[in-house]
């Protein structure tokens, strides 16, 4: 057992999906989203948002669509719906909210601001300024467009994959997620995998892995990033890991396009800075409120 | 239409009606069939269209249309030619993407080039005021019908806009095309005639006055159906 149960578990219909919320601290308290991050859940916050709560917040983490126990998704291409259905959410909640991120769930968070600046207050983005540069180059069109057509034909078409025993999903994370403490691996599994005839699969939705090639590039990003005006905080940890591989040159480049965000590195940290040193995002995020909403 | 070989009147032809068209692909159907084309085709009323009831979240995303056909394509007779493919309005960019994959073996792009053209810039702003518009329409954030065209399809998402993956996609092309371009289109001719030239496999173009949609549904079968014939 790693972090405080949540108090409260709920879904809520938005956006035509069926999202599962998570909750900490009392109802009638300010309200920040937590958002997760690509393949995990809202579960992942068991540890830091009891942290929050207790600064006197009501910390709300849904398990994104095509996450978790919320509802399905077409495809992987859910970036737009998945952001209206954060929107939609703060409305839900009482605007205006805020609203932290972790990798994918921060890039999610960074855009649902910039489309509705009067709906979140600030954004704390955890490690989510998106991939390394050379994610983006540019790839041979016919052997994207064939690769991506026999990925969607293969998740359209055959049974979901089964492993044997929730170990062997520990396992299989943990192979990816190297820095990880073992039971948090072991926490992200529980509450990510669901149990089925004949052993245990994801709960995250396969399509969530199709695509199809576009023109969205660094460039896009970039201009994504350019039009948030709501106050940001980019946190970065300061060890390599695996969806952590810009260099600290890059990441300066990245935060050039967004005005608004102010930087801090986490010693001691990968990927999953507020699992692995809560008690300094605690603090960076303690101060960042202090300056712009104190 | 640049030649396509081999073509026979067993080629299977997909047609992929533009997002937000009420008829679906019933108008394709029916001037298939008016026309005596008696091939096998797969012109699916798509998700939230006609008959199709809207996908998975009821979120619209541009490769519904993809995965509503690639099974169908995949499970034509092993023997069945690579069909030819027609992608209407931002469904181009779905039937390009057939076609650069090995699914089909000529493409049809009927106002499919997925202009206008916008910088990154553009393109973010107007998927901005595209997701504030959703967001403040009931109809379009309400559960969806189970039939019928879907309210939220009254907001167009746009096509991808974006000239330089235009030129890519044209220059990447392994088959045939051919770019109908009708009173509706909305990029410049210049980049339409330079476009066509970028095919390696060679693209022919087609400009209809009209708009109408019987009248470009009618043209664009004629036309795919003479290819056909004439190979």
């Amino acid at each position: 057992m790693v972090g405080v149960e949540p108090a409260r578990a709920s879904f809520v219909e938005v956006n035509r999906v069926r999202l599962r919320l998570w909750e900490w601290g009392e109802e009638d308290a300010p309200a920040i989203v937590c958002v997760h991050g690509a393949h995990d859940h809202g579960r992942m916050w068991d540890g830091f948002a009891p942290l929050v709560a207790q600064l006197g917040y009501r910390v709300v983490a849904p398990d994104l669509r095509g996450h978790g126990d919320s509802g399905r998704l077409s495809s992987g291409a859910m970036w737009m719906a998945s952001a209206l259905d954060l929107g939609l959410l703060a409305r839900h909640l009482g605007p205006p909210v805020a609203i932290i991120g972790h990798s994918f769930g921060g890039g999610q968070a960074l855009y649902a601001a910039a489309v509705w600046p009067e709906l979140f207050r600030w954004v704390v983005n955890i490690d989510g300024l998106g991939p390394p540069p050379e994610a983006f180059e540019e790839r041979d069109l016919v052997e994207a467009a064939t690769a991506s057509v026999a990925n969607a034909l293969r998740v359209l078409t055959t049974p979901r994959r089964t492993y044997p025993t929730m170990e062997d999903m520990v396992e299989r994370r943990q192979r990816v997620n190297v820095r990880l403490p073992a039971e948090w691996t072991e926490h992200l599994v529980r509450h990510g995998a669901k149990e089925t005839e004949g052993g245990w699969e994801w709960k995250a939705d396969p399509f969530f892995m199709v695509g199809f090639p576009g023109p969205f590039d660094l460039e896009f990003m970039e201009a994504e990033h350019e039009i948030v005006t709501v106050p940001v905080l980019a946190l970065t940890g300061a060890e390599h890991d695996t969806w952590s591989e810009m260099t600290a040159e890059q990441t300066e480049a990245r935060l050039a396009h967004l005005p608004t965000a102010r930087h801090q590195v986490i010693e001691g940290a990968g990927h999953y800075i507020h699992i692995e040193q809560p008690a300094a995002v605690l603090a960076a995020i303690e101060s960042f409120i202090a300056e712009v909403a104190p | 239409m640049a030649p396509v070989s081999p073509m026979s009147p067993a080629t299977p032809i997909v047609v992929l009606h533009a997002p937000g068209d009420a008829r679906a692909g019933a108008p394709w159907r029916e001037a298939l069939a008016a026309a005596g084309w008696n091939g096998p085709v797969i012109a699916p009323d798509l998700p939230g269209h006609g008959s199709a009831p809207s996908p998975p979240g009821g979120s619209y995303e541009l490769g519904d249309a993809l995965l509503s056909v690639i099974p169908e394509i995949a499970a034509l007779a092993d023997d069945a030619p690579a069909p030819i493919v027609v992608g209407c309005g931002t469904n181009g960019w779905c039937a390009q993407i057939l076609g650069l994959g090995g699914r089909a073996s000529a493409v049809v792009l009927v106002d499919g080039l997925n202009g206008p053209w916008r910088t990154p810039r553009q393109a973010i702003e107007a998927g901005v005021e595209w997701l504030r518009r959703l967001a403040d329409d009931p109809d379009a954030i309400a559960p969806p019908p189970p039939a019928g065209l879907d309210p939220r399809l009254r907001h167009p998402m746009g096509g991808l806009g974006n000239r330089a993956y235009a030129f890519r996609c044209a220059a990447a092309m392994p088959v045939p095309a051919l770019i109908v371009e009708t009173g509706g289109s909305l990029v410049p001719d210049d980049d339409v005639d330079a476009l066509a030239v970028a095919h390696p496999a060679g693209a022919g173009v087609v400009r209809l006055e009209t708009a109408e949609a019987d009248e470009v549904v009618r043209h664009v079968v004629e036309s795919v159906l003479r290819t056909v014939a004439r190979t």
